[in-house]
This record gives structure tokens, C-alpha cells and sequence, in this order.
């Protein structure tokens, strides 16, 4: 007996090929802010039943209020540079206020100002400077000391 | 005979979700140094008054120096004795403020003594510290102030009055 042959089956590969494309976007970089000055009240005579406000303003000018008595010609508003991409936008945050200390004793400072609107676009050249001014509270029994403390400003 | 084998490809199509990226930054953050000095008031306080003693007028005019010290001496045509001169006193202040910080001592350019109707006039104003002049210390000091008094030819005489301000201030 003859056998039937059989026939070969085929078999159809198909290979599936999956591409993975990635996109490729290219991010802006971050935006940076650098602190160049420190703000600064100076001198101040207060306590003592001398009380009052100084305050410096963005564009460096020292104002008082009240019986304290502002001295010497030593002091200057903060100072910042915001780096970053022409043309994005960026926000300033500004701390609402904030306590300077010598040891146990503290002052507030209020009313913290920039020179600048807080939301703006980064212009063309990459940087934008802007100074920080404030309100400072000196009471009536406040201690002969230096206050000092960091005021932190965010960019993003 | 067909012997048929079925392949079966089964594709599986898995998506790929792409987590867009939204443009979130990170807030990025400075430090500044935030500082103020609170000093003391400065307090003066006068202790005693400026005298220039007695003296006498001669045909010319002269003056009358009381030093820081209180040491009274005349010029031109003004006259003096010992004794005379011995009532001299230099003005004395009590004054403080916060140690380590420098003042400065303001006096009117001049001030006039009056007696009635005549009058003399003050000027060159002296100083001396029992601390270091013009730089607080840690305790209150006493300022002494001297001065010349310009007296006319023949002054009348009598007792003339005057006030002078004397000012105290941080530099």
C-alpha cells in the first residue's frame, strides 16, 4: 500500500515588530535664583522706651516711625537674581513675615516687599535682579543687640 | 490526507502611556541675611552749669576762657585775680549710650549772656571726657564743657544769664 504523502504544512511566522519611539522633548532649564545682598536695617536706637518702625524700602531707601532714632548710612535692601529660560514665566514667593533674633529676644519684620511684580517672564538676556525691602518692629523694651536671621525667597 | 496546522499569532497590543510632561518646575530658593542693631538711647544729663567766674572790663575789649578743667584766664583788656577767677566752673554732663559707638557734641555757633539791656557773647566751645571722648564706654561719663566769653570795652557790670544747648548724638 502506497501511503498518502502528506503534505507539508506551512506555517506562516509573522514577526511583530513594536517600535518604541521616545519623544524627544527638550525641557527648558530650571529656573535658579541667587541672593546677591543681605538686607539690612543698620543701626537703630530703640528700647529704652524708644519704639517704632524702620523700614527699607525695595529701592533702598530707610524710613522710621514712632521714637526710634535710624543711625549711620550702613544699610541696604536684599538682593536676588532669577536665572533661567527668556520667556518663561516665573513667580516670586516672599515670606509674609519673619522674626529676627539675638538669643531669646526678636523683632519682627513685615510687610516684605519686592521691586517687582511677584509674576512676570523671564526677559531676553536670561536674568532678572529684583530687591527685597521690609517693615521692622522695634518695641519699647527692646534689648541693645544684633537680630539676625535668614529670609528665604523662592522662584519657580 | 491534508493534515492542516493552524498557527495561531496573537498580537498583543500593549499601549504605552507616555506621562506627558506637564512643565512643573521646582520652586528654586534663596537665603538673605536679615540683620538690624538696636542701641541705647543716649542720656545726658547736666550736673553742673558753665560760669566764667568774675572779672573786670578795661577800656579795651578782651575775653574770659574757662577750660574744660575750669581754669578761668582773660585777654586784651579783661582783668582778673586769683580769687576773682576761682568762681569759675566748666559745665558738666552725665552721659551714656551704647558702648563701642561714637557721638558727636553739637553747640550753637553762639549764644548771648544778657544783663538788661547789654549782653556778651559765648562761643569756642571746649571739651573733655572722663571716658574717651566722643566713643561711649561701657559706663556713663562726665563731659566737660568750656568756652570763651567775648567781653566788650567797658562792659557794664552785673550778672549776665544765658542757656546754651548742649546736644549729644550717635555718629
Amino acid at each position: 500500500m502506497m501511503r498518502a504523502k502528506g503534505m507539508p504544512a506551512k506555517l506562516g511566522v509573522t514577526i511583530l515588530v513594536l517600535r518604541l519611539l521616545t519623544a524627544g522633548s527638550a525641557f527648558a532649564a530650571p529656573t535658579s535664583v541667587n541672593k546677591t545682598q543681605d538686607l539690612n536695617f543698620g543701626r537703630v536706637v530703640g528700647g529704652a522706651g524708644y519704639s517704632g518702625t524702620v523700614t527699607i524700602t525695595s529701592a533702598g531707601s530707610r524710613t522710621s516711625t514712632g521714637s526710634v532714632i535710624p543711625l549711620g548710612t550702613t544699610f541696604s535692601p536684599a538682593r536676588f537674581t532669577i536665572t533661567g529660560t527668556a520667556g518663561k514665566s516665573y513667580t516670586i514667593t516672599l515670606p509674609p513675615s519673619m522674626a529676627i533674633n539675638a538669643g531669646a529676644d526678636q523683632m519682627t519684620v513685615t510687610a516684605i516687599t519686592s521691586s517687582i511684580a511677584l509674576t512676570g517672564v523671564i526677559p531676553a538676556g536670561g536674568t532678572v535682579a529684583f530687591w527685597v525691602g521690609g517693615t521692622l518692629n522695634v518695641g519699647a523694651t527692646q534689648r541693645n543687640a544684633l537680630y539676625s536671621s535668614n529670609m528665604n525667597v523662592s522662584v519657580k | 490526507m491534508k493534515t492542516l496546522a493552524k498557527v495561531v499569532v496573537m498580537a498583543g497590543c500593549t499601549a504605552l502611556a507616555w506621562a506627558a510632561g506637564a512643565g512643573v518646575s521646582q520652586a528654586a530658593t534663596a537665603t538673605a541675611a536679615t540683620s538690624a542693631t538696636v542701641v541705647l538711647p543716649v542720656t545726658i544729663t547736666k550736673t553742673i552749669d558753665l560760669n566764667f567766674g568774675r572779672f573786670m572790663s578795661g577800656g579795651t575789649g578782651g575775653t574770659v576762657v574757662v577750660s574744660t578743667a575750669g581754669a578761668q584766664s582773660v585777654t586784651g583788656g579783661v582783668t582778673t585775680t586769683a580769687a576773682l577767677g576761682g568762681t569759675a566752673t566748666a559745665a558738666a554732663f552725665t552721659i551714656s549710650g551704647e558702648p563701642a559707638s561714637t557721638y558727636a557734641i553739637t553747640f550753637p555757633n553762639t549764644t548771648n549772656l544778657i544783663n538788661g539791656a547789654n549782653n556778651m557773647t559765648i562761643g569756642t566751645f571746649t571739651t573733655a571726657s572722663t571716658g574717651t571722648l566722643n566713643t561711649f564706654g561701657a559706663a556713663a561719663e562726665t563731659l566737660t564743657v568750656g568756652a570763651t566769653l567775648a567781653v566788650g570795652a567797658n562792659q557794664a557790670s552785673g550778672t549776665y544769664i544765658g542757656t546754651i544747648d548742649v546736644a549729644v548724638n550717635y555718629n
